[in-house]
């Protein structure tokens, strides 16, 4: 039996978007994709606060980017899924699936 | 789709969040919502971002300083503790006579002497309850930290070894 870390449904959620937006994804369009595709506002600070704890993880990595002026000299903060991190992925996917195909009133499996 | 804000955020909530930033250890966070202000995002939103940053930060910052934060809160009620006792009231004599005596000569100096005289000594008392709560502070943490204590006993008996070794050979 594999034992280790399990993700949130917002790290799940948060990876998705990271791989959706692939390279130059930094705080304002992850939040923006979350959004758009929750449909429900999310704060800007537990965004952070789940990536950073998926880079603790080994999931994500990050880096900085230039300060800019718009941006009040601020850096941006690249994300992106690690190897390891696609792995995990794709196993919740599997958990997920085969969770659903034992659950018959959620349509069994179907999406 | 939101229309560009030229305006600059609310100088207040930017400022908290500047205060808050080495506690947050984030600033592309601030720069993130500056930027998301600039493409159109609400006053109130911009609010509710920095007080989510902050308070979202606070359990963490709390786990990561308990010592500090500890430290804080014992330091400080032993303050109004060593005060509340050294001042005599109607239901008990002072705890520290000579410091209150000390305290008191400045009832006999004139105004506003003696208010700098009161203000220094109260200064110098809390200077010293600080200085042995510090002390005690950093005792604690250091026998909380195994490897700073082994490496610390480590180098103690190792500079004993060297001082004693003409002795014992």
């Amino acid at each position: 039996m594999k034992t280790g870390n399990h993700i949130s449904d917002f790290e799940l959620i948060s990876m998705l978007v990271l791989l959706r937006l692939g390279d130059g994804a930094y705080g304002v369009p992850i939040a923006r994709e979350i959004e758009e595709q929750t449909k429900r506002e999310v704060k800007l600070g537990s965004v952070y606060a789940t990536l950073e704890r998926l880079e603790e993880k080994g999931f994500v990595v990050s880096e900085l980017g230039e300060p800019t002026p718009e941006r009040g000299g601020r850096a941006k903060r690249y994300f992106r899924v690690t190897k390891q991190g696609m792995r995990e992925v794709r196993e919740t996917r599997q958990i997920l699936i085969r969770l659903w195909q034992g659950v018959p009133e959620l349509g069994g499996g179907r999406l | 789709m939101t229309r560009a804000n030229s305006l600059q955020p609310p100088r207040l909530a930017t400022w908290l969040l500047d205060q808050f930033s080495p506690v947050l250890q984030n600033a592309p966070l601030a720069g993130d919502l500056m930027e998301a202000f600039k493409q159109g995002r609400s006053s109130s939103w911009y609010w509710r971002q920095v007080f989510g940053a902050i308070l979202i930060a606070l359990p963490s910052l709390l786990r990561k300083q308990w010592g500090c934060l500890a430290y804080a809160v014992g330091c400080s009620g032993l303050i109004q503790a060593a005060w509340f006792f050294m001042i005599p009231t109607a239901e008990h004599d002072s705890a520290l006579p000579q410091v209150f005596a000390l305290y008191a000569k400045g009832y006999a100096v004139q105004w506003p002497w003696s208010l700098v005289y009161q203000i220094a000594v109260l200064t110098a008392f809390q200077f010293v309850i600080v200085a042995v709560a510090l002390g005690s502070y950093f005792a604690f943490s250091r026998m909380l930290n195994p490897q700073t204590y082994f490496e610390h006993s480590w180098l103690s008996s190792s500079c004993w070894r060297v001082v004693t070794w003409p002795l014992r050979s």
